[in-house]
């Protein structure tokens, strides 16, 4: 992926990838704040809201509360749906 | 034409509650998958709109979700009515969940989509397993939830 510059952006990369290491892949931008896509196999036959529930859980044991503040949303996705995604986005 | 935010807002609830419609009336599943995500897109742009006129995002909804600023709000405001942090962390969370199912699940060229060829991509996309019943009249119902539970926390935060 593109060099992060945001500090904040490397270390949630950073500890995304502790979690999520490949084939798992990280995609991070900055639009207000930090907002994500996380590819990873393990999130199949997890629902949105648990999904959710497994990031939030992550981010606060790594973060502090002011971090988190800057993160708006990290989505959790399979392969399958990141191919959709991009897919019906462009389209 | 040109829409002013409180016209995203006022489509956004016409939109989901057709979607709902053709679900439930009209049994139209397809339409009713792609119209419940255009109501989220309504609403994104409800809220983007207050800011900033300009629509960069086209119809990708995480970046439109990063950009309308709906995980902004007042919450001093959410304080003074009453709301507790753990009641404002429940709502925002609940709010991730419901963006993370549509985001995964909706796609802008759904329009073009026969049923029979959404109810395929599904399968694929969703680890089918058989059930009894339609599988994209199912889907779409888990779907509607989603885009409503997400309306429904979004017009909580738009009046705030």
């Amino acid at each position: 992926m593109a060099r992060l510059k945001n500090p904040l952006m490397r270390k949630v990369e950073r500890v995304l990838a502790q979690e999520f290491p490949p084939p798992a892949t990280i995609r991070l931008e900055e639009i207000q704040g930090i907002v994500g896509v996380v590819t990873s196999e393990r999130f199949a036959g997890m629902d949105g809201v648990d999904r959710q529930g497994l990031m939030a859980d992550f981010l606060a044991k790594h973060l502090s509360r002011e971090e988190q503040r800057q993160v708006q949303i990290i989505v959790a996705v399979t392969p399958d749906e990141e191919t959709a995604y991009l897919a019906g986005k462009e389209s | 034409m040109d829409f002013p935010p409180e016209h995203y807002f006022q489509t956004a609830a016409e939109r989901i509650r057709q979607a709902h419609y053709l679900y439930r009336e009209g049994a139209s599943f397809a339409l009713a998958n792609y119209v419940g995500g255009l109501a989220v897109e309504c609403l994104l742009r409800a809220f983007k709109g207050r800011h900033d006129p300009l629509f960069d995002e086209k119809h990708d909804l995480l970046r439109l979700f990063a950009a309308s600023g709906i995980l902004r709000g007042d919450w001093d405001r959410l304080r003074s009515r009453g709301w507790t942090e753990a009641q404002i962390n429940g709502h925002l969370q609940a709010l991730r969940g419901a963006v993370n199912n549509v985001v995964k699940l909706w796609g802008n060229n759904y329009r073009y989509a026969s049923e029979e060829r959404l109810r395929s991509h599904l399968k694929r996309l969703t680890g089918y397993r058989r059930i009894k019943g339609d599988y994209l009249k199912q889907q779409t119902r888990l779907f509607l939830a989603s885009a409503q539970t997400f309306f429904d926390k979004g017009v909580v935060l738009w009046h705030v």
